[in-house]
């Protein structure tokens, strides 16, 4: 039976003049698990809401076509009608809770539909033991970790006992051992409640590795590819163009392919990957890899000596931490959330001083230094631009910094100048920050760093719910600044932008660094990346299938790698 | 402030009441105060107000935080809008001070005493409902005493999202400290204030429209304000110790009453 059914279904907001969906038509079958690429703005968001009846309901504006759920047209069904057949599980849980406590929460759609108390009691009992979190009913969801957030949300969702559940760029805030496990339970819906999954997601290799029944390419409004992944998979110059990241296994088959060294479809798993190389390809690449790490002679610029820092609350967030950062490197921190990495770049800079231990920046003790002083040295970006922006032009709001600084007016001009330069604003500089689109207001964010003249740049989570095009480009920036000598520091939850930005990786657990080298042994190590809830890429895997030491390096460094030898 | 007053988990004979009958305890001692000017009267009122701290387990260290801020608001009130009034508690009146064209009367001074105690005895009372009271048990009080639930709600939804509220301005002001941002140095009178103010309330604002727009998402897709009325997952239940606690209370209300109007007709005045 057919649980969707998208019939020449065009859609106009009715603020916006372009139409954001054009023509799509789309299938999907009842227990099927459908998966839905595209860039940023390419209208997955508004397909969902045209599923779910957000569209026409809540947002108005110019539908074409129809769409049908088991049969009954969308724009013709009550809203609630539909949301017992199909549940949605929003972007960022934290703004769909509702209840103050976790029970609570979940019970909410069933209040408003009018359930007894005893089947609520039922209902709420049984999805929240689907989703593992019995014994939790009384927490608050928002003093909860992202991955019992997003399960909290999927609780909520299953209590109306849909049969198709929607999920909006579920993984963007997780870090990759929490995504796995909601992906885990995407797949035990699907396989053993039968229900119809459609998943909108950026992290392509992470859900094809638990498989996915259908794939759907969208782009500009349209679906310009559907089919099972292997289909997917021979269109790949397609996926390339449409600007989205193949898994980076096949991005070492599609290069391969490219020199003719690579024959027939791409592969869709590490394992297909390795036992189509071990054939073809001899390598013996011992000795070529591992770069040595620079013994840098130089003063450190940031040194952390037995640092401890208690919250007012009594939460421990660093117990005992050594740390030298020298000119010039570029370093990734890693770790679970709550591992201390954010309190680590406040403590940098002075807005929270150490409870026991001494930071220094540059050689200054950051109990001796107020934070404008400090902000001369370290500059931190911030994951969300919307919390910093507040002036009415982008020159303004990258003056802002320098001027509290107390530079001079020549000195607060060459530094505006030099930011809007290095991060190509120029002309922007009169616009309204908040009419950026949001790759650029980041932008702004770095140029806002940059003109305060730091030398040591902390970036937090920089490519976190951005698409891979996205991501690049904001990346290419980071590497421009790197060339310029600035040392960087990246905390993420992503092992291959790690591998691909930073020579050294340090992993934090609990408040303590539990590893601190070189990017290609740390981030292969992995015992070590389990305790931080981290996964080695599936480069370093197929290196271990192929019986290659198992670094961890880029796709390219890989394919280069394969295609010498 | 705000966020440090506010329901405090546990279990006490308070905890269990009604929430309706915690509701019609303020009231009551609202009335009770208000209809009195009698000092001794009031005073009674405060003790038996100051007892329910104990009752409900209040930690005290909460109270305190609130207390001295409350002790001048209440002291200043009381004394600055009626001490300087003569006449205010009726004639004859006694002045004790005179300094040019001010005046200041026995009687003014003993009426804003009495005026302060009022306060000071419904203080009590009003902090044991707030820590002692779920959120959400309150809004279910609030539809089942009729008023519609789309307007219950909306405090829920407040108190849900002031935490992460307070979690936003944290990261907000993080993010201009680090770009040499301090806002504890205002310069200058109120628009000084709000100017200073503006980079991190800004963001705040702007944060919290786009965060009301996902909420309403959310809220529609779960079906909120389809149907007139809606069922609640917690219930209340009246039971025996709430029907002691409101005929106590009634009892109360109606002692206060009879003596306001036969006996204590006016402010007393001791000496």
């Amino acid at each position: 039976m057919k649980a969707i059914e998208i019939k020449g279904l065009s859609f106009r907001y009715v603020e916006s003049e372009v139409f954001a969906l054009k023509n799509v038509d789309l299938v999907v079958n009842e227990g099927e698990k459908l998966l839905i690429l595209g860039p940023s703005g390419c209208g997955k968001t508004t397909l969902l809401r045209c599923i779910n009846g957000l569209i026409p309901h809540r947002y108005r504006g110019e539908l074409l076509g129809t769409v049908k759920v088991f049969g009954e047209n969308v724009a013709e069904t009550p809203i609630h009608k539909i949301s017992l057949k199909v549940g949605t599980v929003l972007q960022d849980p934290e703004s769909q809770f509702v209840g103050i406590s976790v029970e609570e929460d979940v019970a909410f759609g069933l209040e408003n539909l009018r359930f007894s108390r005893e089947e609520m009691r039922r209902l709420v009992a049984e999805s929240l033991s689907v989703v593992g979190l019995t014994g939790m009913e009384q927490r608050a969801p928002h003093e909860m970790s992202g991955g019992q957030k997003q399960k909290v949300a999927l609780a909520g969702v299953l209590a109306m006992r849909p049969s198709v559940i929607l999920f909006d760029e579920p993984l963007a805030n997780l870090d990759p051992a929490s995504a796995d496990e909601i992906l885990d339970f995407m797949d035990m819906l699907n396989k053993e409640y039968g229900k119809t999954i459609v998943i909108v997601e950026h992290r392509f290799e992470q859900v094809l590795e638990k498989g996915v029944d259908k794939i759907a390419v969208m782009s500009d409004g349209r679906v310009v590819a559907y089919g099972t992944p292997e289909d997917i998979m021979e269109r790949a110059d397609l996926l390339v163009k449409t600007g989205i990241r193949l898994p980076l296994y096949a991005e070492v088959a599609y290069q391969l392919k490219k020199r003719g060294l690579w024959e027939g479809p791409l592969p869709l798993s590490v394992e297909e990957t390795a036992s189509r190389l071990k054939g073809s390809v001899r390598a013996r690449i011992e000795g070529k890899l591992g770069v040595p790490p620079e013994k840098p002679d130089r003063k450190p610029i940031l040194e952390f000596r037995d640092v401890h820092y208690v919250y007012p609350t009594g939460v421990k967030a660093i117990r005992g931490v050594d740390l030298k950062i020298y000119p010039g490197e570029v370093v990734a921190l890693m770790g679970p959330n709550g591992a201390g990495k954010s309190t680590l770049s406040l403590l940098s800079i002075g807005i929270l001083k150490p409870t026991r231990g001494r930071v220094l920046v540059d050689g200054v003790d950051t109990r001796d230094a107020t934070v404008a002083q400090l902000a001369r040295t370290v500059g931190i970006i911030f994951q969300n631009p919307n919390h910093m922006l507040f002036k009415n032009s982008v020159e303004e709001e990258i003056a802002f910094g320098p001027k509290n600084l107390g530079y001079s007016e020549e000195e607060i001009e060459r530094f505006v100048e030099q930011a809007m330069q290095i991060c190509d604003l120029k002309r922007y500089s009169g616009r309204h920050p908040l009419s950026l689109s949001m790759g650029e207001r980041k932008r702004v964010c770095i140029a806002a760093a940059l003109s305060m003249n730091p030398r040591l740049l902390f970036f937090d989570e920089p490519t976190v719910g951005q698409d891979h095009r996205h991501s690049e480009a904001f990346m290419s920036y980071i590497k421009r600044l790197r060339e310029k000598g600035y040392t960087i520091v990246i905390i993420t939850h992503n092992v291959n932008l790690a591998i691909e930005y930073c020579q050294r990786a340090i992993i934090m657990v609990d408040g303590k660094i539990i590893a601190d080298g070189p990017t290609q042994k740390v981030l292969a190590d992995e015992p070590l990346l389990k305790k931080a809830r981290l996964k080695p890429t599936s480069i370093t895997r197929l290196m271990k299938a192929l019986n290659l030491p198992p670094l961890a390096i880029t796709s390219q460094d890989l394919q280069t790698l394969l295609i010498k030898s | 402030m705000l966020v440090s007053f506010k329901y405090i988990h546990g279990d006490s004979l308070i905890h269990r009441l009604d929430v309706r009958t915690k509701l019609f305890m303020v009231f009551a001692y609202l009335v009770m105060a208000l209809s009195l000017l009698d000092m001794r009267v009031l005073a009674i009122l405060f003790v038996s107000s100051a007892m329910l701290w104990p009752l409900a387990k209040t930690p005290m260290k909460e109270v305190g935080k609130l207390l001295i801020p409350m002790l001048i608001f209440i002291a200043f009130f009381s004394f600055a809008t009626n001490a300087f009034y003569p006449g205010i508690a009726g004639k004859p009146y006694h002045i004790v001070y005179q300094w040019g064209w001010i005046k200041i009367s026995l009687e003014a001074l003993i009426y804003s005493a009495t005026v302060a105690l009022r306060y000071l005895a419904i203080f009590p009372a009003a902090t044991v409902f707030i820590m002692t009271t779920h959120p959400t048990k309150m809004s279910v009080a609030l539809a089942k005493l009729k008023i519609p639930y789309k307007l219950a709600y909306v405090m829920n939804i407040a108190l849900r999202y002031l935490p992460t509220l307070a979690l936003d301005y944290e990261i907000i002001k993080n993010a201009q400290r680090a770009r040499g941002f301090e806002m504890d140095r205002p310069q200058g009178g109120l628009v000084g204030r709000l100017k200073a103010a503006l980079p991190v309330m800004i963001p705040m604002v702007m944060d919290s429209i786009n965060r009301a727009e996902l909420i309403a998402d959310a809220m529609d897709l779960r079906c909120f304000g389809v149907y007139k009325d809606r069922t609640w997952y917690h219930d209340l239940k009246f039971t025996k110790t709430d029907y002691i606690v409101c005929t106590i209370l009634l009892i109360g209300v109606i002692t206060c009453i009879l003596l306001r109007l036969f006996v204590l007709k006016r402010l007393w005045v001791p000496v």
